[in-house]
């Protein structure tokens, strides 16, 4: 054999190890769960493995839309996983948590407020999630029912693109309430001050998650995963975080 | 001016008679015919409080059936109102569309003695009704759209008869009068007393 074919030989053997290095580690890699923003205490508390995206609802499914690599989505509303799932790029929703819609108010509480309906009088800095996320959805249905929509043109609002970011708004004192889910007022209550609002008018937050369809998707670890939130672990983290929880299948 | 005799005088009575008669049947179809609510604004507060009260003053209903002391007409009564308080709840949630309240989204959640005795049993679902009338009598006044404030109306009417029937089991003047109306902040306080979200721990 030549040199130049034994080189020849030498350099494929090397790049066939390189790619088998690199070819190990991915697919030993974690897989991904695109979870609802009030989701990111509890979540990694039942399961530190999965590589984790938080954020609006709404924004998870557009990605997963556009063939972002999801193995498994969990929403705050069943809007959205209804959609993916009628799209064919998820399995059947489960419903797997319940939440409630609280008013947030820094600790000092510097507008004096004492109740949702102390926004009539309006002039006050309120941060509400936007017309599309789940969290900005609920209120206004709330608001609804409650004929308190006007509050949202007679005060200061600034829309938020989810849940996290109006709990850090309020936080910070940058508005004077906020309209927030009761677990994430749990995770950051030493900021916080809550206001329950009335129960006829809550409107229904229940928590769903799919096993995302798209090529390569890793479908088995996602259903594990799955299995893992609904279990009995699972489910008294979740309780431990604040969330209800819906009878057993 | 012609005179007439004693037969066409009753002859002209019993027209009458029919004439009237057959007028409320012929306008009663129309009036039943209710223009399709499209709640406007704040109509859809007025619509969801009273579909949840609605399921509230249900589950009374249903609890009263298992209560002694009541007459056999008085439990033709209690199941006939059962009946129509799904069916107004029906009525409801139709008018609100995507916003309809689900049967499982709230619970009622009434004190443990409070159906004790038929007299404790009554004054609860007297004070259901007294919530449910005064929200509606609100709502038929100021909802915006003609066709929710008529639904209202027409529920209203319901359970005011109700509310005079549960007086009048108390041997209170049924001619009492409505009670005064209420807003949806004072009536939703009074209502949260009695019911609860389901599956959620606080």
């Amino acid at each position: 054999m030549s040199p130049l074919i034994r080189a020849r030989r030498m350099r494929v053997t090397l790049l066939l190890a390189t790619a088998l290095v690199l070819a190990a580690p991915a697919a030993a890699q974690a897989f991904t769960v695109y979870g609802a923003a009030s989701l990111s205490s509890a979540f990694p508390v039942i399961d530190s493995s999965p590589t984790y995206n938080f954020a609006g609802s709404n924004q998870l499914q557009l990605q997963i839309e556009r063939g972002a690599p999801a193995d498994l989505f969990a929403s705050a509303s069943p809007a959205e996983p209804a959609a993916l799932f009628k799209e064919g790029r998820c399995s059947r929703p489960v419903t797997f948590a319940t939440n409630i819609l609280v008013m947030v108010t820094p600790t000092n509480n510097p507008a004096g407020l004492r109740s949702v309906y102390g926004l009539r009088t309006g002039s006050h800095r309120l941060a509400v999630g936007t017309a599309g996320v789940p969290i900005g959805v609920y209120t206004r249905q709330l608001l609804r029912r409650m004929q308190l929509t006007s509050i949202l043109s007679t005060n200061t609002v600034s829309l938020e693109p989810n849940v996290n970011s109006i709990i850090a708004k309020v936080g910070l004192g940058s508005a004077d309430a906020g309209f927030s889910y009761f677990t994430d007022y749990l995770a950051a209550q030493n900021r916080l001050r809550v206001f329950r609002l009335p129960t006829w008018a809550q409107p229904p937050v229940r928590y769903q998650m799919c096993v995302v369809k798209r090529p390569g998707a890793d479908t088995a670890s996602a259903n594990r995963f799955m299995q893992r939130v609904l279990s009995t672990q699972g489910r008294r983290v979740l309780k431990r975080f604040g969330f209800g929880l819906t009878p057993r299948r | 001016m012609a005179e007439i005799n004693r037969g066409q005088f009753l002859r002209l009575g019993v027209a009458g008679v029919v004439g009237t008669v057959g007028a409320g049947l012929l306008a009663g179809p129309a009036s039943a015919a209710l223009p399709t609510p499209t709640p406007q604004g704040d109509d859809v507060g007025f619509l969801s409080f009273g579909a949840v009260a609605e399921l509230t003053s249900r589950a009374w209903y249903r609890r009263a059936l298992a209560v002694r002391g009541f007459t056999d007409g008085d439990r033709r009564r209690l199941q006939s109102a059962q009946a129509a308080k799904g069916e107004h709840i029906t009525r409801i949630n139709a008018a609100l569309g995507a916003d309809a309240i689900q049967p499982g989204d709230f619970a009622a959640r009434f004190p443990a003695a409070a159906f004790a005795t038929k007299d404790r049993t009554i004054a609860l679902g007297r004070r259901l009704e007294e919530i449910l009338v005064s929200t509606y009598l609100n709502g038929a006044a100021f909802a915006h759209d003609s066709g929710t404030r008529l639904l209202l109306g027409r529920l209203l009417t319901y359970d005011a008869q109700q509310l005079a029937w549960m007086r009048g089991l108390t041997g209170s003047v049924p001619a009492g009068g409505l009670p005064n109306p209420l807003s949806l902040e004072q009536a939703g306080a009074q209502l949260d007393l009695v019911i609860t979200t389901p599956n959620f721990p606080v």
